[in-house]
């Protein structure tokens, strides 16, 4: 089975993305599928990120429990504290029951870092500008 | 629904504020409450930060790579997935504010990102 989301064309290039749901862990998603279509609030694919990125108002929406704290820092070399919390995360039909995302302040997009992407199995297939979610059953978390 | 008794002089000041705010007394106090334990909850994961950043050492030889939780500056579960104890974690502790990090070379997570901004223009 493979599950398709194009591209987020609000980027120049555009940029790969996803559409996720979020939830309580443990619990069906309650909010979602994320983002709404608006320009910069995308779900974004980072291979650069450490962790998933999830907008705080949508943390604070589902009540996600905060689990540790640490510093987060940017390729520009910004550093700053965050929280970081525990979600139940959906990306087309793959779902993850605790998935440990940072809290963000700052930005509206959601960005899913490697901590997520490692557990899946993605096609960018820039050409047609659509991000392919392999073979999902396969993978194991 | 559960009915508490306010003093006086608070509910004079939140009857002003929702006068001045168009809100209620029932939205202002539901929200400073969940405010102010949120800041209970980030306290005490500091707290448990704190002890977890001093035992590191012996949790880098005895757990490391596990994921471990931390409640009143004690070691109370680990395990290589996150999950398993999140979840044992959750059954034991409820909604308390506990600790789970990975035991990893640097004492605190330290995670980076390389988002590109959002293009602005329009060109």
């Amino acid at each position: 089975m493979t599950d398709q989301f194009p591209y987020d064309r609000a980027y120049r290039p555009p940029i790969p993305a996803f559409q996720v749901s979020l939830g309580l862990p443990g619990h069906e998603p309650a909010l979602g599928p994320l983002p709404a279509p608006r320009r910069g609030s995308s779900t974004i694919l980072d291979t650069g990120a450490d962790a998933t990125l999830v907008p705080l108002a949508y943390l604070k929406q589902i009540k996600a429990p905060k689990v540790d704290k640490g510093y987060l820092r940017s390729a520009w070399g910004e550093r700053r504290p965050v929280f970081i919390y525990a979600v139940a995360l959906q990306i087309g039909s793959r779902q993850f029951s605790a998935i440990r995302v940072i809290g963000d302040e700052t930005n509206r997009e959601t960005v899913i870092g490697r901590n997520v992407l490692n557990l899946l199995r993605v096609l960018l297939d820039g050409p047609e500008a659509m991000t392919k979610l392999l073979n999902t059953h396969l993978v194991k978390d | 629904m559960t009915t508490i008794t306010l003093r006086p002089d608070l509910w004079e000041r939140l009857k002003q504020i929702a006068v001045q705010n168009q809100s209620n007394i029932q939205d202002l106090t539901d929200a400073a409450l969940d405010d102010y334990l949120e800041r209970l909850a980030e306290q005490k994961l500091a707290t448990e930060s704190d002890a977890f950043e001093k035992m590191h050492p012996t949790l880098l030889k005895e757990h490391p790579g596990e994921y471990v939780a931390v409640h009143e500056r004690q070691v109370v579960d680990s395990d290589p997935n996150f999950e398993a104890v999140f979840v044992r974690v959750q059954s034991r502790f409820g909604q308390t504010p506990v600790l789970i990090r990975q035991v990893t070379e640097s004492p605190a997570p330290r995670l980076s990102v390389s988002r590109p901004p959002p293009h602005s223009g329009d060109n």
